[in-house]
C-alpha cells in the first residue's frame, strides 16, 4: 500500500500557531487537528457517531473492550487513533519538490499532504479522507484563525485580525479513492462505538452546515457590520462584548466560569466564501432570511450590502445534505 | 570531597539554581522549579523552566570523548555505519523522570541532562522499519509467500535477534546500537479543541529537540563465527541501509511521528572496515556500492 498524496494550493496563508502563538512555522499537529475535526463533521453528517477526544466519558476507547472488539472506538478513531489504538497513517507536509515544509504555508504556495499507511487502511477510509479534503477545499477552511472576519472599513482591510486564513484548493488527488454508495452504511456499522452522548457537540455535523460561495460578510463602517448582523451582535463598534450566544461565540470569563466558545459563522473575503453551522432545521431559514436582508435592506434604514447584491438563496445557499450529495455523487 | 552528584546538590542548595545547562537539567534546577510548580506557582515555574532549558546545549566532554570509534575494527567481517542527520521536524521521546513540571519532558540522560535517543529506541524503531521495508513483515501490505517470509525472518533475526517468546532459544543479533545525543532543546504546544465549544481546552506542552538539531546514528554490524541464522552480509546489509533511510526520512524516529515529528534529512553516510578503511558518501546508493565491493572481496562471516 503506497502513500497517497493530495496536492493542494493555498489560496490564503494557512495558520498553525506555535507555543509563542506565532504562525511563522508550519505546525503539522495543527493541520492534523483540523483534518480530524472536518472528518468528524463528515461522519456525523453521514449519520455516524464521532467522539469528542477532549471530553471525559466521551472520548474513545469505550470501557472494558479490547482494541479489535466491536465498540472499542468510533469510526473516526479507527483511522485517527485513540488510546490503545494507533493512528493508521503518518502525515507529511511537503512542498512541490518533495521537501518537508518547515515554514508557514503562504498564499499561492503548492503543498502536498502525504499519507503514509502504517497499517491496512480500508477503501472506505481513503474515501472519507478524500471527501474530507474536498469538503475543506470546496466549502470549508483548514488550520487556525479561520474565525477572523474580514473588513471593508477603509484603512482596516489589512489588519491581522481581518486577514483570511485557511482556504485551499485541490490540484491533484490520488488514484483509487473513489467512494461507493455504501459509505453511509460503513460509518453506521455496528462495530463502531456509539454508547456515548454527543448532544453537546452534535451541531458539528454536515447535516447542520451551510455554505455560500463567492460572497463574504464584513464590517462596512463604524456603525454597520453585515457579519455582526448575521450572528446577532450589535453592529456599531465598541459594543462587541454584547450579544454573546451560541452562534456569535462567547468570550471567556474565568471569574464567572465562562469558557471561550467559537462563533459558528465563518467568512473570507479573498477569495469570498461564507459558511457556518446551525442547531436545527429552523435556523437555516433564519440565516437565509438575514442574508436576504443583506441583499435587499430591511426598509428600516438598513441598506443593502453590495457584496450580497443579486444573491439567489435557492441557488447559492447550500445546505449540508446537498453538499453530501455533491461529495459522493 | 563529595563524589555523589545528588548528595553534592543536596549539600549545596544554592547551586541548584545556578547550575549551567546541561548539568542543571539533570537534577537541581528541574527539582527546584518542579517543586515550585507543584506548590502552585505554575505559570512562573513553567516560564522559568522553559527560559532555562530552551536553546543550545554544550555536550559534556565525556560524551564527546566516548563517541564510538570505528577506525580500528578487530574483524574484517565487521562493518560499522554512521549516518549524520539533521532534524526537519521536532523529535520527542518521553523522559522517564517521574517528578517534572511538564507533562511531557523530552528524554534526557539521567546524569548529564542531555537529550538523547537511547540505543534501545534505535533498535526498536529500526527493527520495525526493517520489517516494513523487507518483505513487509508488518504494515499495510503483508507478505503471504511462505518462502519470502521465512527469508525475511531469517534476515531480521540475524540482525536484531529474536524477540521474547520468538523461537526456542533467545539469541542476540549481529547489530550493536549506540545512543544519539542532541544539542538543542525547544518546546512545542498542542492545543486540543473541545468539540462542544470549538475552542482550545488546555494547551499541552512538549519539550522536544527542535528542527535543525543534528545527530548521528551509529551502528556496528558484528556477526560472530558460526552465527545462526547464517545469512549473507551482502544480502542483508543493503536491506538494513534501506531501512535506515526509510526510518529517518519517511517514517520518522520520534514518538508522535504520525503527525510528522521526527523526520530527518540525511547529511552523510559513513562506513568503516578493518582492512578497507573508511568511506564517506552523500547518498545510500554510493555507500552500498562501496560496501558491496568490500564484502565481495572476502569480508563475509
Amino acid at each position: 500500500m503506497e502513500p497517497k498524496e493530495w496536492k493542494l494550493k493555498a489560496l490564503t496563508d494557512i495558520w498553525t500557531g506555535d507555543r509563542e502563538r506565532k504562525g511563522d512555522r508550519l505546525t503539522p499537529t495543527g493541520l492534523m487537528g483540523s483534518l480530524r475535526w472536518w472528518f468528524e463533521v463528515l461522519v456525523r453528517g453521514l449519520g455516524g457517531k464521532a467522539c469528542d477526544p477532549t471530553a471525559e466519558n466521551v472520548r474513545c476507547p469505550g470501557d472494558n473492550k479490547k482494541p479489535h472488539e466491536g465498540g472499542h472506538h468510533c469510526v473516526v478513531c479507527e483511522l485517527f487513533g485513540c488510546t490503545g489504538w494507533a493512528r493508521k497513517f503518518r502525515l507529511m507536509v511537503l512542498d512541490d519538490k518533495g521537501q518537508v515544509i518547515q515554514n508557514q504555508i503562504r498564499a499561492g504556495q503548492t503543498f502536498v499532504l502525504r499519507f503514509i499507511p502504517l497499517r491496512p487502511i480500508a477503501p472506505e477510509e481513503w474515501c472519507l479522507l478524500d471527501a474530507t479534503l474536498r469538503l475543506i477545499a470546496d466549502y470549508g477552511a483548514i488550520g487556525g484563525k479561520t474565525v477572523f472576519k474580514p473588513s471593508d472599513e477603509p484603512g482596516r482591510e489589512n489588519v491581522l485580525h481581518h486577514k483570511d486564513f485557511g482556504l485551499v484548493t485541490i490540484e491533484q488527488r490520488p488514484e483509487g479513492v473513489g467512494c461507493s454508495r455504501a459509505i453511509a452504511e460503513y460509518v453506521r456499522d455496528a462495530r463502531w462505538r456509539k454508547n456515548f452522548s454527543d448532544s453537546a457537540f452534535s451541531w458539528a455535523s454536515l447535516q447542520n452546515f451551510w455554505c455560500v460561495k463567492g460572497r463574504y460578510l464584513a464590517r462596512q463602517d463604524t456603525d454597520t457590520s453585515s457579519f455582526n448582523f448575521v450572528i446577532g451582535r450589535p453592529e456599531p463598534k465598541n459594543q462587541s462584548s454584547q450579544g454573546d450566544s451560541w452562534l456569535a461565540g462567547r468570550r471567556p470569563n474565568r471569574q464567572l466560569g465562562i469558557e471561550p466558545e467559537s462563533k459558528k459563522v465563518f467568512s473570507f473575503k479573498e477569495p469570498p466564501r461564507t459558511f457556518g453551522f446551525v442547531q436545527d432545521e429552523e435556523e437555516f431559514s433564519q440565516i437565509v432570511e438575514k442574508l436576504r436582508i443583506l441583499r435587499d435592506g430591511d426598509g428600516n434604514g438598513r441598506q443593502p450590502d453590495p457584496a450580497w447584491a443579486s444573491f439567489d438563496p435557492d441557488r447559492e445557499f447550500l445546505k449540508g445534505r446537498q453538499i453530501i450529495k455533491q461529495l459522493f455523487q | 570531597m563529595t563524589w555523589d552528584y545528588f548528595v553534592a546538590l543536596s549539600d549545596n542548595p544554592g547551586e541548584q539554581e545556578t547550575l549551567a545547562r546541561p548539568e542543571g537539567l539533570s537534577g537541581g534546577f528541574v527539582d527546584e522549579v518542579s517543586v515550585r510548580f507543584f506548590q502552585g506557582d505554575k505559570e512562573s515555574a513553567r516560564r522559568r523552566y522553559m527560559e532555562g532549558a530552551n536553546g543550545d546545549i554544550r555536550l559534556p566532554e565525556i560524551i564527546s570523548e566516548n563517541a564510538p570509534d570505528f577506525s580500528s575494527l578487530p574483524s574484517s567481517t565487521w562493518v560499522a555505519l554512521q549516518v549524520d542527520f539533521e532534524l526537519l521536524t521536532p523529535w520527542y521521546s518521553k523522559d522517564d523522570r517521574v517528578f517534572h513540571l511538564l507533562d511531557n519532558p523530552v528524554c534526557k540522560d539521567r546524569v548529564f541532562g542531555v537529550p538523547f535517543m537511547a540505543a534501545s529506541s534505535w533498535k526498536g524503531m529500526l527493527r520495525w522499519a526493517f520489517r516494513m521495508c523487507t518483505k513487509k513483515l508488518v504494515g499495510p501490505e503483508q507478505e503471504t509467500d511462505e518462502g519470502k517470509l521465512k527469508q525475511a525472518k531469517a534476515w531480521e533475526w540475524h540482525l536484531f535477534g529474536n524477540e521474547k517468546g520468538e523461537g526456542e532459544e533467545f539469541s542476540r543479533g549481529a547489530l550493536v546500537f549506540y545512543p544519539t545525543w542532541f544539542n538543542k532543546i525547544g518546546f512545542e504546544v498542542i492545543n486540543p479543541h473541545s468539540r462542544e465549544r470549538r475552542a482550545g481546552t488546555q494547551p499541552i506542552y512538549y519539550e522536544v529537540v527542535p528542527p535543525g538539531a543534528q545527530g548521528t546514528l551509529s551502528l556496528l554490524y558484528a556477526p560472530w563465527p558460526g552465527m545462526k541464522p547464517a545469512v549473507k552480509a551482502e544480502e542483508v546489509l543493503p536491506k538494513l541501509f534501506e531501512a535506515v533511510e526509510a526510518l529517518l526520512t519517511t517514517y520518522g524516529i520520534s514518538a508522535k511521528r504520525t503527525v510528522g515529528w521526527g523526520t530527518a534529512k540525511i547529511l552523510k553516510w559513513r562506513a568503516f572496515h578493518k582492512t578497507e578503511g573508511t568511506v564517506e558518501k552523500d547518498n545510500r546508493a554510493d555507500l552500498e556500492r562501496e560496501v558491496q565491493a568490500w564484502l565481495s572481496a572476502g569480508g563475509t562471516p
